[in-house]
């Protein structure tokens, strides 16, 4: 990633959570400094003066999540760009994950009215081409080499082959980096109006959130609003028609507690369904690092051959496995809770739904594959 | 040839390749080819029409053949002798020599004054598989012979001299066990590690204390108490108190933390503290965990402490295992539960050897050789990094050196806690490593992160702030 793309990805994914903090929103509060009086009294009336102002979160509006044809998605251009943006929730249903097929789009009728720069995918594209460029020229110097080494070189070739290395010198040492365009913001100023606009209503992508992430957003912390209530979103996400027929190790309820624990600290977690696990952890985001672990809830009974493909799946790609049991509640304790939720009424469902989740509890466990021959000294 | 940094680039890059790799019997012969196999990067696979290849791949031949031709045997001089002994299941070894018993066998103390070495039933297949030891079995008149004063022994006349299928079978009779312990304990013996059982702390502490006089039982007993009143004034004591006013304090803020529209009615001032109050999910980890099982019943026990290899180990006192191996055969047992681990890491020794980087310690240490040789990429890079660390403010250092810190105890442990998983199955042998890891960095693993950087929220991964 090159200098320019990382301020830039700096600044677009500023904050790790699609929330805006009231220090954001009205300026941030004044500087402490403890052996000055005058700013303690300035920072408590600043401090003060924030809290009569109204919540940010509830003055703003929070991004639309319906639930269509068995999933959740979100289908506002800016609501999907702020729940991936912030946090790198959902993924584009017409892109690998950033919902970037609109702008693609909108880049394909701007170059073909001839006033377009690069897209990052016309980036890559061109950086293969001349890296495939570069790779011919080396397989011909390679061959010229071999023709050396078996004493059939003629002065031909040997003039051919100095103007070849000089050539790939060149290659080598040129800046292989290739300006993209300017960020999406600026383009659309650029762009003509009328143009952009037809796009933005004929956009076809949505973003499709998984049930762990519409859950996190909408019971931990209520960033999004949804046609239903909490108790009904539990019961779809669970897959249950009713509340009482949640068992102890319900998928739902398991993935949920993992998601919500690792997202409490703030790591960037996305679907692990890849390499064969439940979750991935970014340390910051998709664009900024690899992700650096792989989760895996035990079930009840995993056999040798799961564990040990597994393994060799996750380190394949250089990622830490870490194995997450997670103990249950007894089937009684967790009936009562499950009662006690359907019984108390709209305003305690995320309460009585934190005091089941609460039940359980996370056992994390490295687990790595180990050979004698490299592990001596 | 092989340059040094290209061995730690695959071993940092791949741990499942390797072990394949094809052994060059070259380095025996320490000779010096004027043709070298290109780089990588441009290799050629395909035959080229030049020899240069098949030159290279007939001498390494040529090496191992005559590696192999040099006569094998030893100095009757040093020729060690074992005697089987059927009631104790265990070889005698009357005059041991050699370089063996740095980590085999226990001394013995027989008849009158007559010294020797105990080797249990898995050290004595090892080594007479190895072709190191000569196994007798013992009679009536061996006994007689150790019970008396006589020097000399006609082993050969008096004893008949043991297969190594009879050893095995005399050896591994009892318990199918052991010839599983006896696959790792000679992968690892041969692989150079120091092994020995593992006993477990109680037993150590019994066999410490020999002489059981009364002063000594009443010091004893006083020190107990003691240790046990320092325990609950100065550890259970304030640990419950905390707990308690934690839980009180929680409880409250739960109340009100955990209803539905406390985000529009609260002003959050930090992504920090929002993170905060979203921990919501207990966590457990085997050292931390307060409902330790009372019984150990557990099938899964460690079985081996391991050290690499060091000049000076002593068998009396050893010191800190390496690494502790417990044994599983995938015939008798599944993948061990959350309980069982835990029991496992509650029994193993905390390592206190800080995880290095491979590449960092090597460098150094190849830097002698490589000095003359032009610099590889990887170096420079190396090189490069280094000059950028040493250009930063004081500050900047050491959270440099936190960050990584805290990224090394995820990937290898947070609290050094450790057991490798020997995992058998029809004499096919994997090792596995678990180690416990806590992502909310408590105890032990939060004092090592305040050593470096106090007072940061050092289980949030990543809370927003842009720092310069």
């Amino acid at each position: 990633m090159g200098k320019r793309n990382r301020i830039e990805n700096e600044l677009k994914h500023k904050n790790p959570l699609p929330f805006v903090i009231s220090t954001d929103y009205y300026g941030s509060l004044p500087e402490l400094y403890p052996h000055n009086p005058i700013s303690w009294a300035y920072f408590l009336y600043k401090y003060i003066s924030l809290h009569a102002k109204p919540v940010p979160q509830s003055i703003l509006p929070l991004p639309q999540v319906d639930f269509k044809d068995g999933m959740f998605v979100v289908e506002d251009e800016d609501d999907m760009h702020r729940l991936f943006n912030e946090g790198f929730f959902g993924k584009g249903h017409l892109s690998r994950s950033e919902p970037t097929w609109n702008s693609i789009q909108q880049q394909k009728l701007l170059s073909s009215q001839g006033e377009a720069l690069m897209s990052i995918e016309e980036v890559t594209r061109a950086r293969r081409e001349e890296r495939d460029r570069f790779k011919e020229l080396r397989t011909r110097f390679q061959a010229l080499e071999l023709k050396e080494r078996q004493g059939i070189l003629t002065a031909d070739d040997i003039n051919e082959k100095e103007a070849l290395r000089l050539k790939l010198d060149e290659f080598r040492s040129r800046d292989s980096r290739i300006i993209s365009g300017p960020s999406k913001e600026t383009e659309l100023q650029g762009a003509d109006e009328n143009a952009s606009k037809a796009l933005r209503t004929s956009s076809k992508e949505y973003l499709q959130l998984q049930a762990t992430e519409v859950f996190f957003l909408r019971y931990a912390l209520h960033t999004v609003d949804i046609d239903m209530t909490l108790l009904e979103l539990f019961k779809k996400c669970a897959g249950v028609s009713s509340v009482a027929s949640i068992e102890p190790r319900n998928n739902f309820v398991l993935e949920y507690v993992v998601y919500h624990h690792y997202r409490s600290l703030g790591w960037c977690v996305r679907s692990g369904i890849k390499f064969g696990s439940n979750f991935l952890l970014y340390k910051r985001g998709l664009p900024f690092s690899h992700a650096e672990h792989a989760i895996y809830i035990m079930p009840e009974e995993v056999s040798w051959p799961t564990i040990s493909a597994l393994s060799r799946v996750v380190s394949g790609v250089k990622k830490n496995l870490v194995l997450v049991f997670v103990e249950t509640p007894c089937q009684e304790v967790l009936d009562n809770l499950l009662h006690t939720l359907e019984r108390m009424g709209n305003d305690h469902y995320k309460k009585n739904l934190s005091n089941i989740f609460k039940q359980y509890r996370v056992n994390e466990l490295i687990y790595r594959r180990w050979i004698p021959g490299r592990n001596r000294d | 040839m092989e340059n040094p940094d290209d061995v730690i680039d695959v071993r940092l890059d791949n741990d499942d390749e390797v072990e394949d790799e094809v052994q060059d019997w070259k380095i025996l012969k320490n000779s010096r080819n004027s043709e070298i196999i290109p780089k990588r990067g441009e290799k050629d696979f395909e035959p080229d029409g030049t020899n240069v290849q098949a030159k290279l791949i007939d001498d390494s031949r040529e090496a191992m053949f005559e590696a192999l031709e040099t006569p094998r045997g030893y100095f009757s001089k040093n020729r060690l002798t074992a005697v089987w002994m059927k009631d104790e299941k265990k070889a005698l070894v009357l005059h041991p020599r050699g370089n063996y018993f740095k980590d085999m066998g226990a001394a013995a103390k027989i008849g009158n004054n007559r010294h020797g070495v105990w080797l249990n039933e898995i050290e004595t297949v090892y080594l007479c598989e190895r072709g190191s030891l000569l196994v007798y079995l013992g009679n009536s008149s061996f006994v007689e012979y150790l019970e008396s004063d006589a020097t000399d022994f006609d082993y050969q006349g008096e004893l008949m001299a043991l297969t190594l299928s009879h050893l095995y079978a005399l050896a591994f009779c009892e318990s199918p066990d052991l010839l599983d312990q006896y696959h790792v304990y000679a992968l690892l013996k041969r692989n150079g590690y120091l092994i020995q059982r593992y006993t477990p702390k109680e037993e150590k502490e019994i066999q410490q204390s020999s002489s059981p006089t009364l002063t000594h039982n009443i010091t004893n007993v006083l020190a107990k108490s003691y240790s046990v009143l320092k325990q609950l004034f100065f550890n259970i004591a304030p640990c419950i108190i905390k707990q308690h006013l934690l839980a009180f304090y929680i409880s409250s803020r739960y109340e009100s933390l955990w209803t539905d529209f406390y985000y529009q009615k609260h002003h959050i001032l930090s992504y920090t503290s929002l993170f905060r109050q979203l921990r919501l999910i207990p966590s457990y980890s085997a050292s931390n965990c307060h409902l330790q099982s009372a019984e150990n019943t557990s099938p899964y026990q460690i079985s081996y402490n391991i050290w690499k290899p060091m000049p000076n180990f002593s068998k009396k006192n050893p010191p800190k295992p390496d690494f502790q191996v417990c044994i599983v055969n995938t015939n008798k047992i599944s993948f061990p539960k959350v309980e069982d681990i835990r029991c496992l890491l509650s029994n193993a020794e905390i390592s206190d050897s800080d995880y290095e980087r491979p590449g960092e310690t090597k460098n150094t240490k190849a830097k002698g050789k490589s000095t003359a040789q032009t610099q590889t990429k990887k170096q420079m890079r190396e090189q490069r990094r280094k000059d950028r660390f040493n250009k930063l403010s004081e500050y900047s250092q050491k959270k440099t050196i936190y960050l990584r810190k805290r990224d090394d105890m995820l990937k290898h442990g947070t609290s050094g806690k450790s057991v490798l998983l020997a995992v058998l199955q029809d004499g096919v042998l994997n090792f596995m490593n678990l180690s416990e890891v806590d992502f909310t960095f408590r105890d032990s693993s939060r004092i090592k992160l305040d050593n470096i950087l106090p007072k940061r929220p050092h289980e949030i991964m990543w809370h927003g702030a842009i720092e310069s």
